[in-house]
């Protein structure tokens, strides 16, 4: 083993061009690859916030009612146990990319009935912190009913008989929540007498599409219904599965033409080296010296490789793309990922040329100069 | 010492027609013995010094070295034989040519486990011994090719190995180096070194005491040590 590292460390040392062919030739596909992959990443982040901006994927509620009684918050008295939503994050776990339990119901507010809404503060999902800020004294209204009620940020509102102060108006959404209020859903059961919640929201990863865990959910569980958001939401998935199977492919061609690569480098070198090798051998090395030989310059070239592309692919993306930038600091797990990827590719390539130039017969080497 | 049965070797010919290049050969090699084999081309002459080498297995027949049968024991022990008790020299030197000539000669020794500084050490004298103390940290490609042919030489002896073998030390080298190469094998041998060579240098084998005349695979001449006259 010592002597195999002593020999490659020579070699590359003293053979660097050939060494800066082979790495070059190697970085060029890690470069594509690592380039193509942040780009795509960054992109389906900025895409899913935007998907996010839409609503969940899915709407869970109780069996029996349908998206005409959510939109209108007739929901009655029937509700879902608050820990029902550990549950469905559990079983929804490798599509789920966040879920929110609320409790949706009719609320008398200064005076009259209005939509209202309870939310966990810590768990809500919402392009609007405000939500997310919300505090137990404190209620949130819909654009819509703030102007109906004429309120505005730090008015105080009463809702059934205590007195709430006003955190803020949300910007208008387009849809019925513009006519609600918002509030802490530990409050909203006091005032309403419903223990639980009525509504899980689940937002699914980027790419996913919302029918297949629909389809589990509504196969598991005869108590929900489940309403899937199907304006964009499945077309954005198509073009995600669309354009994730196609970098895929890319990915396995460039790895492919990497592979071939690495073969013929390696054949080339063993041919080249083929009297040398067996000059080793007859001066007393074994074939596992020339194996480990071979195999580690081949891992060398890997390494060096994949480090000088993953170089290579986050200046590309620093050149061509800067707002994907930010996705580079996340994605370590894409560097250790290229960097076993090619390290596999380089030994397996590498492979059966180190075998056959190892195990071979030496003396017809020796014999044809 | 060295000992040949009955040794043949067969090759697989082209149309599946089987080149036998030795038959039936048996030979002893005392220690101390410095035997020449010359022969035509295509006569078995190479074949016969890898198989003595530990480098190539015979279709038929046993290689003893030291009375031990070098085809009976593992590849890694062949192995270790050929570092510590054989040494090749080449017609084309075969130096590594992305290693210095210290290098080149220590790697034997890197091979048989000793460390990196004591093999080059032991390389440095050598070659020092061999008047190429200026040459340390040269390549072979800014070498003679005399100054080649002695770097091999001094490879080839770095381990202290008991055998000799030299496949045509003196194929690619004028008259004068010949000459050269003839007289450090002589030396050598005088010391107790045991040595093989393969040659079609006539002067080479008449100065050796002890000549083999292969053909077609067969022994036609051994001058033994009784010193019998090479038949011409």
């Amino acid at each position: 083993m010592r002597a195999s590292l002593w020999l490659v460390w020579r070699e590359i040392v003293t053979r660097r061009h050939s060494l800066a062919i082979s790495v070059a030739a190697l970085s060029v596909a890690v470069a594509l690859c690592s380039a193509t992959e942040l780009i795509s990443r960054a992109r389906e982040v900025a895409v899913a916030s935007k998907i996010a901006f839409k609503g969940p994927a899915l709407r869970i509620i109780p069996a029996g009612l349908n998206h005409i009684d959510l939109a209108r918050f007739e929901l009655g008295t029937v509700y879902l146990a608050e820990d029902s939503i550990k549950e469905l994050r559990q079983e929804l776990l490798p599509w789920l990319r966040a879920a929110e339990g609320r409790l949706l119901t009719m609320a008398p507010l200064d005076g009259r009935m209005a939509p209202a809404i309870g939310i966990e503060p810590s768990e809500v999902v919402s392009p609007f912190n405000l939500l997310k800020r919300l505090k137990v004294v404190e209620v949130a209204l819909g654009s819509e009913l703030a102007e109906q009620l004429g309120k505005r940020d730090g008015d105080v509102i009463q809702v059934m008989n205590d007195v709430f102060r006003i955190a803020g108006v949300l910007p208008s959404t387009g849809t019925p929540e513009d006519l609600a209020l918002f509030l802490d859903v530990k409050i909203l059961r006091q005032i309403s007498g419903i223990p639980g919640i009525n509504e899980i929201r689940i937002f699914t990863k980027p790419g996913i599409a919302a029918f297949e865990p629909a389809e589990l959910l509504q196969a598991r569980h005869k108590d929900l219904s489940v309403i899937i958001a199907k304006s964009g939401i499945g077309t954005d998935a198509q073009v995600y599965s669309s354009l994730r199977h196609h970098r895929w492919v890319l990915y396995l061609i460039t790895a492919t033409l990497a592979g071939l690569c690495v073969l013929l480098w390696s054949h080339l070198n063993s041919s080249e080296r083929r009297v040398e090798i067996s000059t080793i051998v007859a001066i007393g090395g074994t074939s596992s010296t020339v194996l480990v030989m071979l195999s580690l310059r081949s891992v060398i070239v890997g390494l060096l490789g994949s480090l000088v592309g993953c170089a290579l692919g986050v200046l590309i993306v620093l050149l061509q793309d800067v707002e994907s930038a930010s996705s580079i600091i996340w994605s370590i797990d894409l560097f250790f990922a290229i960097l076993a990827s090619v390290l596999i590719l380089s030994i397996t390539g590498a492979l059966p040329v180190s075998v056959l130039s190892a195990f071979r017969e030496h003396v017809s080497a020796l014999q044809e100069q | 010492m060295l000992e040949l049965n009955s040794v043949s070797k067969t090759y697989p010919g082209r149309n599946r027609l089987p080149v036998r290049a030795l038959n039936q050969v048996s030979l002893v090699v005392g220690t101390g013995e410095f035997l020449t084999i010359v022969g035509p081309s295509g006569s078995g002459k190479s074949t016969m010094l890898f198989t003595a080498g530990a480098m190539l297995e015979p279709s038929e027949g046993t290689v003893k070295l030291g009375g031990v049968d070098i085809y009976s024991i593992s590849k890694r022990k062949r192995a270790s034989l050929r570092r510590r008790q054989i040494g090749f020299i080449f017609q084309t030197f075969n130096l590594i040519p992305y290693l210095t000539c210290a290098e080149n000669v220590a790697l034997p020794a890197v091979l048989d486990g000793t460390s990196y500084r004591d093999s080059r050490t032991r390389a440095c004298e050598m070659l020092n011994r061999l008047g190429l103390g200026n040459r340390i940290g040269h390549r072979p490609n800014e070498l003679s090719v005399g100054e080649r042919q002695r770097v091999a030489l001094c490879r080839s002896l770095v381990n202290e190995p008991d055998f000799l073998l030299a496949d045509e030390p003196t194929g690619n080298l004028d008259d004068g180096l010949a000459l050269e190469v003839i007289q450090m094998f002589l030396e050598l041998n005088d010391e107790g070194l045991t040595i093989i060579a393969v040659t079609h240098d006539l002067r080479f084998a008449e100065m050796s005491p002890r000549i083999l005349m292969l053909n077609e695979g067969e022994v036609r001449n051994d001058t033994g040590k009784s010193g019998l006259e090479i038949v011409r």
